[in-house]
């Protein structure tokens, strides 16, 4: 399929007047002239900060970015961190535990059914929150958590647990890490994917205790079999409540003898070992070291990270501080590290379809793309999470991901252009209810099985459905004219030329001869399929 | 010919130069301008398929000891009946579902390694395929494959690549740098996508991450390049493969052997062998959807002319519990027989049965090292005699028939 049909949708997201919800307030400048002014940190500085914090923005949002100074930039970005998010849980959430488990005793093979599918839903309706929120700094950060506070849905089952977890990343992983360490060490996802939920006394399972030491705040070298040992003891009996949220120590089945751990001597429980890792000098540095790795570079530069460390314990593990502190300083804008993080699946899928201002796609596309890349949101591939790095690229992701690119982006543009210009006026703005919409062909739509209930369509009915070829036909002419159109624009106007509009798009100058094509579409294409986009 | 830049930086990058690794001498070169060129010929003339089992195969319902009463009493619930077993030998069986494979073994084609593991053995998943892919010790980390340490020092630029993995999964025992391991479901649509891939021109732009996409890039283009077209002159090995997931795998790995894709290594995979519950039903369905693929497998490369060329070997993260748990099903556990099958295998079995006599906390006491299977294909399958790579003192077993 050719890609020219779909930039239209850019055109529309800059010819037409939309809210653009993080764009700066209005008292800063925030023009499109802007971007050459002296003022301004420029284009490329403004794609660097926003690809690497966010899962890309608005093209409009990036040249508002553009006008700021690199610390308004920073400010402004971190003023938009929110702790809840915007997309409505799917109905079953609401469900108590105890119809949960009436379900399950009426029928195990169907609940099993209906629990993979919630699961299913649980990925879409996070996948939609990433795509559509008005702070993706937030989501990234809820991402990272998950990928360090490993738990897998497959093998804790329970989305309730699992949606609580990711709750708990985004209500406490910007504010503070120590209440985030304490929130997460007793947590039900995690007491169950980790096994303290089976942990008794004088029966301690070492999992949790090992990995809270290893992944979750210290590293190798920080402490001894020994304390993994005692520490687990202390981690007895804690045990999933009601509620599906946090466990509680149940008195019984906890070990309250003395032990030792990391040289403290007591009638230790969990909360005291927490406690104590937050007191180890490791710890600052551990956590100061993921902020490297997942913002900066893949190679830590320990004097850094060791400087780093410290404002995170000075600050009493103020998280927001520390962001700002990250992200204004020179390692985190230098030239040499430019580039040097490969986009991970999340970043590239969601990065591109948030850049083009596309909120729905069609069917539950998303995942399933994230999948072949070798990305599945609530499944990391084990406790330690995605290795990330060149691991993301190999053959078979490094196919997937062009071919994401190639036929997925434009697809997913043709139908956002048709639904900002036809669907708008009878779905709703935001499309909340796509089984309304008119000038559909549920015959051309394999996704859409008729027996479907509303109640199971994922991520708040926003199911998107797939336009049938008229349609399509349709559109491809006056998508490219718009786009040819938009191009010249950019071109010829003063604020940005030709290198500011690669730039634009990618962290250094393409590596293949992406100036081929004699059309503006052909030239996004060229861009975006250009190896380099792929980094960060 | 074509000059693969790994090979250039093979030969650049000293540590690497074959004559400088010290042993690699059976096959040695008298023009050291010519060393780079000469390949062992085992590597040029064979193929290993591995197989993995994930999730850890129940050995002790896989091969099964006929004499051993304690073997019931281990089991009493999943322990497999007589009419369950096929006899092998006066003293072992193989599960029933495994039928398919009774015709390699009387043509003497099958080889049961017995007993295979490691001392201390770990029973995380996550760990204990680690150990196994990089043929370390237990309390060892090692940052390479088995096959990528063995493989890097004979680079060979007429290689399509050193391994294909089919049908998803990571490199395992390919896992490292240096190598060109390519993933892929189906060659026509790996060659189509392939064919999209850019020509970059090489700077010097010492960025590892872009680097690292450019080589994969230069990979995939060169593999496409060569599987596009070996396949267009493939042989009809006229072979109906099952519709099983792991059948359509056997199907693709054959039509890389059977069309002479140059490459040492191939793996494919069959998932689901974590059986800790309801084990009986689940464990046979595996083993039948694995000796169909197998079987058909044998056949399409006997009817190719490939199969003394091709050596077949499974392994697992580990073997599982020997005494069934209260779920009838097993947990995590130790040693576990795998099985080589090839045209040039010698027939039987090697090692012998863990004593059921003698366990550890209900689990098997390894009889023989893996790294001894890992010596075997090293050694005698692939002929890379002098220095072993992956063996650590292990002894190859006399498995193959022509070296």
């Amino acid at each position: 399929m050719s890609l020219i049909p779909g930039l239209l949708f850019l055109v529309g997201s800059l010819l037409t007047v939309q809210p653009v919800i993080d764009s700066p307030p209005t008292d800063q400048p925030a023009t499109v002239d802007s971007a050459d002014s002296p003022k301004g940190m420029g284009i490329a500085d403004a794609r660097h900060l926003l690809d690497r914090t966010c899962f890309g923005v608005p093209h409009q949002t990036l040249e508002n970015y553009a006008s700021l100074t690199r610390d308004q930039a920073v400010d402004q970005l971190i003023s938009t961190l929110k702790t809840e998010a915007q997309t409505p849980l799917p109905e079953w959430t609401g469900l108590t535990v105890q119809e949960i488990r009436d379900l399950r005793l009426e029928d195990r093979q169907a609940f099993g059914k209906t629990q993979r599918g919630w699961q299913q839903e649980a990925r879409s309706w996070w996948a939609q929150e990433i795509l559509t929120t008005s702070s993706p700094l937030t989501e990234r950060l809820v991402l990272m958590w998950h990928g360090h506070f490993t738990s897998e849905m497959r093998t804790v089952r329970s989305p309730h647990a699992m949606l609580a977890q990711n709750r708990l990343f985004r209500k406490n992983g910007s504010d503070n890490f120590a209440e985030l360490l304490r929130a997460v060490s007793m947590d039900s996802a995690m007491a169950i994917y980790l096994n303290t939920q089976q942990s008794k006394k004088g029966k301690p399972n070492e999992n949790f205790a090992r990995e809270l030491f290893e992944l979750f705040s210290l590293g190798e070298g920080h402490y001894t079999e020994r304390d993994v040992k005692e520490a687990a003891r202390a981690f007895t009996g804690y045990r999933v409540q009601g509620s599906l949220g946090q466990v509680r120590k149940v008195s019984r089945l906890h070990d309250s003898s003395v032990k030792t751990i990391l040289g403290k001597r007591g009638r230790l429980d969990g909360m005291d070992v927490v406690n104590l890792v937050l007191k180890h000098p490791a710890c600052g540095e551990w956590i100061a070291r993921r902020f490297w790795l997942e913002f900066v570079s893949p190679t830590p530069d320990q004097e850094v990270i060791k400087m780093w460390g410290k404002v995170l314990r000075r600050s009493d593990w103020d998280l927001n501080a520390f962001l700002s502190h990250v992200f204004k300083s020179d390692q985190f804008w230098a030239a040499e590290y430019r580039g040097a993080l490969v986009k991970s699946p999340v970043d590239l899928v969601m990065g591109s379809l948030r850049r083009l201002d596309i909120t729905e796609i069609p069917g539950l596309q998303i995942n399933r793309n994230l999948q072949a890349m070798g990305q599945v949101l609530f499944d990391p591939p084990n406790v330690a999470g995605w290795p990330g790095g060149t691991a993301w690229i190999d053959s078979t992701s490094l196919l997937e991901r062009r071919k994401f690119l190639q036929d997925a982006v434009p697809t997913a543009m043709i139908f956002s252009t048709w639904q900002k210009r036809e669907g708008s006026a009878s779905v709703g703005k935001s499309g909340m209810n796509p089984e309304k919409t008119p000038d559909m062909d549920p015959e051309m739509d394999p996704e859409m099985s008729p027996d479907m209930k509303p109640e199971m369509n994922p991520a708040g009915n926003r199911m998107a459905k797939r336009l049938n070829r008229r349609q399509i036909r349709r559109y491809r002419p006056v998508a490219a004219q718009s786009v040819e159109q938009l191009y010249q624009q950019f071109i010829g106007g003063k604020s940005m030329n030709e290198e500011a509009w690669t730039l634009s798009w990618l962290p250094f100058q393409p590596v293949t001869d992406a100036d081929q094509s004699d059309t503006g579409f052909g030239r996004l294409q060229e861009l975006i399929l250009d190896p380099t986009y792929q980094l960060k | 010919m074509e000059f693969d830049r790994r090979t250039f930086l093979h030969l650049s990058g000293g540590a690497c130069l074959p004559w400088l690794v010290p042993g690699v001498e059976a096959w040695a070169f008298d023009d050291p301008q010519q060393k780079q060129l000469k390949v062992a010929p085992g590597l040029r003339e064979r193929t290993l398929i591995l197989v993995e089992l994930q999730g850890g195969n129940d050995g002790l319902n896989t091969v099964i000891p006929l004499r051993d009463e304690r073997y019931q009493e281990l089991r009493p619930r999943i322990g497999l009946k007589k009419n369950q077993i096929i006899e092998l030998d006066s003293k072992q069986g193989m599960h029933s579902s495994l039928k398919p494979l009774t015709e390699a073994w009387e043509a003497e084609e099958a080889n049961w390694i017995l007993g295979l593991g490691y001392p201390d053995p770990n029973r995380s998943h996550f760990r204990s395929i680690e150990i196994w892919e990089t043929g370390s010790d237990s309390d060892e980390e090692l940052q390479e494959g088995w096959l990528t340490r063995m493989l890097k020092a004979q680079p060979d630029p007429e290689r399509a690549a050193e391994g294909i993995i089919i049908g998803g999964g990571d490199a395992g025992p390919l896992y490292g740098t240096g190598l060109r391991v390519i993933n892929m479901d189906d060659p026509e649509k790996f060659s189509r996508q392939a064919r999209a891939v850019p020509e970059v021109a090489r700077g010097t732009d010492a960025r590892k991450a872009l680097e690292h996409l450019l080589d994969v890039q230069d990979d995939i283009k060169k593999a496409a390049g060569i599987i596009e077209e070996k396949i267009q002159a493939s042989p009809d090995h006229g072979v109906r493969f099952p519709g099983t997931r792991f059948g359509q795998r056997c199907k693709i790995a054959a039509e890389m052997v059977t069309s002479g894709v140059p490459c040492p290594v191939i793996k494919i995979s069959i998932g689901g062998f974590d059986t800790h519950n309801n084990q009986l039903n689940r464990h046979s369905r595996l083993l039948t959807e694995l000796a169909d693929g197998l079987a058909a497998l044998r056949k399409a490369l006997i009817a190719t002319g490939k199969w003394d060329r091709t050596l077949i070997s499974t392994y697992s993260e580990f073997g599982r519990r020997a005494r069934e748990n209260g779920s009838e099903g097993t947990d995590h556990g130790t040693a576990a027989p795998h099985l080589l099958l090839g045209g040039n295998i010698k027939g039987g079995f090697s090692g012998r049965q863990p004593d059921l006599g003698k366990l550890v906390r209900d689990d098997l006491i390894h009889t023989t090292d893996y790294r001894r299977l890992y010596a075997t294909i090293e050694q005698n399958w692939f002929g890379l005699k002098g220095r072993s790579e992956v063996s650590r003192g292990a002894k190859p077993l006399d498995v193959i028939r022509k070296s």
